[in-house]
């Protein structure tokens, strides 16, 4: 189980926390949401509140909403700031689950390798489902798979 | 090998593919569904939440008893899915012993189900069935998530006798 905290605009986090604990049931996550009338140094502060949750060596994943937004800006900084924190942007129910079953240890090339594998299987779990709804297979009765 | 055969009246969903597949290291998925093998929205549905690396196998019941049966699949790690109990007595009773575990969970509420667990009724009548295939055996627990509380055959007559 991976330490993960849910950074977002709003009440997407704790939702998606919501989600996750109905699918996978308990997990080590963390949530926040940042709110309109917060400053930067107001969000930053709260987010190494939740990094300092979190023993010191201990591996954190911190996946964010939107590229573009506060939450990821945020984020970049802790990059240099501590060791063993990854930032994952794009956040979504099926990419959370799978970064929550990863053991990441202290080997940094090895943590982000795995982290790519997820982003990478879950980068193709995004599509119009419309166009997978032409299946041709003929179901049979066989004793083949 | 069977892994394990789960009673869940959704099938393949969110709880099943990725909990469970992942619990029991499966590599193979096998639904067994007299009515599935006719709806093409939910093979479609069944296919999308095949998570990666693992074959997804569609089948009527008696076809999943030919998979279940065929030596050629042995080596494989398989978790059969059966929506009710008596889907799973039929499997049972063909396979000649291939099951060892049968995992309940998410069977939905209807006319004269009690309450078991937090998304689980039984009736009667499921009850009979469960008793029925503990006599010959098997293994038969409830739980609906790897982290949530195991409930025993024990610790589901007496929530449904209460």
């Amino acid at each position: 189980m991976t330490n993960i905290i849910l950074f977002s605009h709003g009440q997407l986090a704790v939702g998606l926390a919501d989600s996750c604990k109905l699918i996978i049931g308990e997990n080590r996550f963390k949530v926040l949401n940042i709110l309109l009338d917060q400053s930067i140094e107001q969000i930053e502060h709260n987010l190494d509140n939740v990094i300092d949750g979190f023993s010191k060596e201990q591996p954190i994943v911190i996946v964010t909403d939107i590229p573009g937004g506060s939450t990821t800006q945020t984020a970049i900084k802790k990059i240099s700031q501590r060791k063993n924190v990854y930032v994952v942007t794009g956040m979504n129910l099926g990419l959370v689950m799978s970064l929550s079953f990863l053991s990441l240890s202290n080997d940094d090339e090895d943590n982000k390798n795995k982290i790519r594998g997820v982003i990478e299987e879950n980068r193709n779990g995004i599509y119009l489902v419309n166009d997978v709804m032409n299946l041709n297979d003929e179901l049979s009765n066989n004793d083949d798979l | 090998m069977i892994e394990v055969l789960r009673v869940d009246d959704r099938l393949l969903h969110g709880q099943v593919a990725v909990s469970w597949t992942r619990y029991f290291k499966v590599d193979v998925i096998l639904v067994a569904n007299d009515h599935l093998i006719t709806d093409k929205d939910m093979q479609v549905a069944f296919k999308l939440a095949t998570p990666a690396g693992i074959v997804l196998s569609m089948k009527s019941l008696q076809g999943a008893v030919n998979v279940i049966n065929n030596p050629k699949h042995a080596a494989r790690k398989i978790m059969v899915i059966t929506k009710d109990l008596n889907d799973a007595k039929f499997i049972c009773e063909n396979t000649k012993g291939a099951i060892k575990d049968i995992l309940l969970g998410g069977l939905r509420n209807g006319e004269e189900k009690k309450q078991i667990d937090m998304n689980s009724y039984m009736s009667d009548q499921d009850i009979q069935v469960m008793d029925e295939l503990e006599k010959k055996e098997y293994h038969i627990y409830m739980q609906s998530v790897p982290t949530s509380k195991k409930l025993s055959t024990k610790d589901i007559r007496n929530a449904f006798n209460k």
